[in-house]
């Protein structure tokens, strides 16, 4: 082998065999259940190394050091640093590699850190981030020869780790993730969205290792080698643990059979994971020897993905506009007030309007765009798989939303303008976006077709210049207003048709910009859609809610023999000729509505009674009694939780609707207060505070809600920016309780003036004023009393 | 494991509803079951040890670096031979879907997070069956988590690497020791010769003693 090891150069005329189980056999060799292996690199070096050397007499080209878990979560308490465990680990393997003969080279093995990433564990993409650079720096200076990240289940954590060996080595990268069953990972990651990432950001290799034998990987084995142009890594175990004694079941001839049955997928790097042992690497070097890896011929596409769904370019897909201030004065107050739970809403009834990527802008020149930015991607990316098309123009707010996005996401976008094109095309580059590239520059937007192709031409010329794949470029030749230049209107759609054509690229186009300024401009939008669709437009920007353009979008489809025999057509508009006939609004009041939870029913009741009421007047004579009299009933026990929350939730969308009218009337929305809400530090349950804000928005407070394991910092900091008299905190647990009163005692130090309430399973009324805590709730009801008293 | 229906009477009583819920709830109890049903990925993992030694200050495992301190444990474990150590999740999808529910119907979310406390409760049970299969001749001793007495919680990261959760189940824990995905469960299971008798386990181990909504009435949180 070569000293310098190219993978894929490598693997074009020979395999690369990787070792087996380094866990199972030292247990075999008297490692105790729940004894940090790594630790052995110091108290049983030659144990290890006679492992090494087992493998590589075997035929291993390349082994494995004794690292996977040596990180500083694993190791903490061990008495021994991350960069001691590294060294010594990957001296042993390479001690070993020279001692055999062979030109063998070490990986160092890089596994899960042993903490769940956000949002469903506490790890921020931070800090795994930095876990796994201080493993990275290490390895270099200990002298591996690659990287080998492991047995990883979650996208999220696999990309730390990779962006970690990218930024801080020069060194070859292989990327491996475990599969159950149903062909995805623990967290729900389809084989397809790891090749995704991984040739996007650059590794090596791509593959699979662990949880289940060959036998029962075959099936992801062959998806894997249709999605990637990489060369493809399998390291199995050895067959499924005997349920009774938790041993292996096959044997090494039978793993060496399925091995050779991968050649044909085109798999060109073979090893082994649990159970397998030097006698199963013999037999795979065994069936391999004077074999050559198939060519694969894998077929280009456009693809953006999330860390559980991919979304293939290959038909036109909708992107939803909605997740953008620009001209929005509710999304503007919620962007100003941090209010995250307006953007979520935004961001799923989008897609169950039939989204298929999200746009989202959160520029607004009075808030910090990039912090916002972060913190809208994480928390849109916590309630849904839809993959995300960042929209800024600011190069660094772009760079920390593609750093921290789970998957693969478009950038919106660069244009021909030379700083446009040298800022943002190497951030693109570098995080393997798709990108928008906008045919205008410092002259504007040119009349005529040919010249908008032009431009395109130069950023198609530019970015894959620098690396960025044709088919991860897409082209939005922009629509002009037709009230405006009616002449630019088939212009625009000329240059569509031409850039496709010529250059084979995707074309996007923000659509409802056509109408501005007419009448009807939902029949002209719509119509302009399906032309546009006819010409060539893959991805439409529009809102997704008004039914006619998901239709257009749908129907095309059908016309165009895409949706194959009208199956999703049909799934979508054959429920429509039976739906009930909605309620008439006229029978019911505004009361009953509440009482009985019915949403709709309520709004157009509140609908109504804003034709004849002032708003306020509404909010104080109806909605709040309603609400006060579910209180009661609650309180006296004869209604329970999911009824006063179901009412409550009725509520929350009366007021919504006056909201809407409020700001349509150019009146500031009402509010009677803010109050910050967070459950504390530490503490990830955060059910009972969210029940909390519903109802305590109920009544008209604005709610500034930090969400769970909020510092007291974060907490002070919020009630200081919005002027908050009143902090919410929750605690689920009695080990967070401490940073409760950590919290308390913060705030009233900086805050004197501020009111603090406290609420959770574990809390007393005792307890709660031990802490420092000036009221204490036994419930959301309770909640809102003390709001009352507090705030009026 | 198939389990096809979750225990609604207990996720009632986890939503403090008394008596027969109101058709609204019920309708939204079938309708969050299927979906909770379909999101959810139910696992669990035991093992079982040899108790080497079970003195003052730990029981010890065969071939195990876990050390089990406290007293109450000592007292569970009193005369077993043998001990599990098990756990059980529902999965990070359970926690997506009530993550996702509290943006769009809070009434939903909570009725959710109740039929997943149930849910995962009866993952448990499941789980102690096959325990019992793979031990005949044993009886089993209630259920008995880190966290419960003096059984410290901060044995879950330690706990969690002996059973492997992570790479097997895909169960870990947070700095704090709070398990994650949310809806899980560790919990040490003794293995005695002798018929045992079930016993409550006693309120005053408990940390929700004071504010124990069942204990107001009279009633215990254990079966």
């Amino acid at each position: 082998m070569e000293n310098k090891l190219n993978l894929k150069e490598l693997t074009r005329d020979r395999f690369i065999i990787f070792d087996g189980g380094m866990g199972t056999e030292l247990q075999a060799r008297g490692l105790k259940t729940g004894e940090t292996p790594e630790l052995l690199n110091f108290t049983a070096p030659d144990v290890i190394k006679s492992v090494h050397l087992d493998y590589l007499k075997s035929g291993s080209d390349v082994i494995s050091a004794n690292t996977f878990g040596a990180n500083r979560y694993k190791l903490e308490g061990c008495g021994k640093s991350v960069e001691e465990v590294i060294l010594a680990g990957v001296q042993i393997a390479k001690t070993a590699a020279a001692e055999s003969g062979r030109n063998a080279f070490v990986a160092q093995d890089i596994g899960p850190v042993g903490q769940l990433l956000e949002p469903t564990g506490t790890l921020t993409f931070e800090e795994a981030y930095d876990i796994f650079k201080e493993q990275v720096v290490a390895g270099v200076k200990a002298g591996s020869d690659l990287f080998i990240i492991e047995t990883m289940t979650d996208l999220y954590e696999l990309k730390a780790a990779l962006l970690a060996v990218k930024e801080n080595s020069d060194l070859p990268v292989i990327c491996s993730m475990t599969y159950e069953e149903n062909q995805r990972t623990f967290t729900g990651v389809p084989v397809e969205a790891e090749a995704i990432l991984c040739e996007a950001l650059g590794a090596d290799a791509v593959g699979i290792n662990c949880s289940l034998g060959p036998k029962e990987l075959m099936p992801v084995v062959e998806k894997l080698c249709n999605a990637t142009t990489l060369p493809v890594i399998v390291m199995p175990n050895a067959g499924l643990p005997d349920p009774e004694t938790g041993r292996f079941t096959i044997t090494a001839e039978e793993f060496a059979i399925y091995t050779e049955q991968m050649i044909q997928y085109g798999v060109s790097i073979f090893g082994g994971c649990c159970g397998t042992t030097p006698g199963f690497i013999r037999a795979v070097a065994e069936k391999l020897e004077g074999k050559k890896p198939v060519a694969r011929s894998v077929k280009k596409q456009s693809y953006v993905c999330s860390s559980t769904r991919v979304c293939c370019v290959d038909q036109p897909r909708i992107i939803g506009e909605r997740i953008n201030p620009t001209g929005k004065k509710l999304f503007k107050e919620a962007l100003k007030n941090d209010d995250i739970n307006y953007i979520l809403n935004q961001a799923i009834e989008q897609v169950n309007a039939g989204a298929d990527i999200l746009d989202v802008n959160v520029g607004l020149p009075e808030i910090d765009e990039k912090a916002m930015m972060v913190k809208v991607v994480k928390s849109i990316q916590s309630v849904t798989d839809t993959p995300l098309q960042i929209d800024s123009t600011n190069p660094e707010v772009i760079e920390a939303a593609l750093r921290i996005y789970n998957g693969k996401a478009i950038v919106n976008s660069v244009n021909g303008e030379e700083e446009s094109l040298e800022k943002i095309l190497p951030i693109v580059k570098k995080y393997g976006a798709a990108v928008v590239g906008l045919t205008l520059d410092n002259n504007g937007i040119p009349k005529k077709a040919e010249e908008r192709v032009a431009i395109a031409k130069r950023i198609i010329d530019r970015a894959e210049a620098i690396g960025i794949a044709r088919e991860d470029i897409y082209i939005d030749c922009l629509t002009l207003t037709a009230s405006a230049e009616q002449e630019a209107v088939k212009e625009t759609l000329k240059a569509v048709r031409m850039v496709k054509e010529q250059y084979g690229v995707k074309t996007v186009l923000g659509v409802s910009n056509i109408s501005f300024g007419l009448p009807n401009r939902e029949l002209l939008n719509h119509i302009f859609l399906s032309l546009a669709l006819e010409n060539g437009l893959d991805l439409p920007i529009i809102n997704p809610n008004i039914e006619a353009m998901t239709g257009t979008v749908r129907a095309f489809k059908l016309l165009h023999n895409i949706d194959v025999n009208s199956a999703q057509y049909i799934a979508t508009y054959s429920d429509t000729a039976t739906q009930k006939p909605v309620q008439k609004a006229e029978n019911i009041t505004l009361e009953y509505a509440i009482d009985n939870g019915l949403k709709e029913a309520a709004v157009n009741v509140t609908r109504q009674l804003l034709c004849e009421n002032e708003a306020m007047d509404i909010v104080n004579d109806r909605l709040i009694p309603a609400l006060d009299k579910t209180g009661t009933l609650f309180e006296q026990g004869k209604i329970f939780l999911p009824q006063l929350i179901l009412s409550a939730g009725v509520a929350q969308s009366c007021f919504d609707v006056i909201k809407e009218s409020l700001s349509k009337s150019g009146d500031t929305p009402v509010s009677k207060g803010k109050i910050v809400i967070a459950t504390v530090k530490g503490d990830i349950h955060d059910i009972g505070k969210n029940i909390v804000r519903v109802l305590l928005e109920n009544y008209g407070y604005t709610i500034i809600d930090l969400g769970k394991d909020v510092p007291p910092e974060a907490v002070v900091d919020a009630a200081e920016k919005h002027g908050a008299t009143l902090v919410g905190l929750s605690a689920l647990m009695t080990t967070t309780l401490k940073s409760m009163e950590d919290t308390i005692k913060l705030v009233k130090a900086k805050l004197p003036e501020c009111k603090v309430m406290v609420g959770g399973a574990v809390l007393t009324a005792d307890y709660a004023e031990k802490i420092g805590a000036d009221y204490y709730a036994k419930d959301a009801k309770e909640a809102v009393d003390i709001a009352k008293k507090v705030i009026g | 494991m198939m389990i096809d229906s979750i225990d609604k009477k207990e996720a009632l009583r986890y939503l403090g509803i008394k008596g027969e819920p109101d058709n609204g709830t019920k309708e939204l109890l079938d309708i969050c079951e299927k979906e909770l049903l379909k999101s959810a990925s139910p696992k669990f993992l035991f093992r079982i040890f040899e108790i080497s030694d079970n003195r003052t200050e730990g029981i010890r495992l065969e071939n195990c670096s876990l050390i089990l301190p406290g007293k109450d444990i000592g007292e569970l474990l009193q005369g077993c031979k043998k001990a599990v150590l098990m756990c059980a999740t529902l999965g990070g999808g359970a926690d997506a879907l009530i993550r996702k529910m509290q943006i769009t119907d809070m009434a939903k979310a909570v009725i959710t997070d109740a039929l997943a406390s149930a849910f995962i409760e009866q993952v448990c049970d499941y789980a102690e069956g096959e325990i019992k299969k793979s031990a005949i001749v044993f009886s089993l001793t209630d259920r008995f988590s880190p966290g419960y007495g003096d059984l410290p919680i901060g044995l879950q990261k330690d706990f969690l690497s002996v059973l492997e959760a992570q790479k097997k189940i895909g169960l870990c824990a947070t700095d704090n020791m709070l398990l994650t995905p949310k809806k899980s469960v560790t919990a040490i299971i003794g293995l005695s010769e002798e018929k045992r008798t079930a016993t409550h386990r006693s309120c005053d181990e408990c940390d929700l003693k004071n504010s124990c909504l069942y204990r107001k009435d009279n009633v215990y949180c254990g079966k």
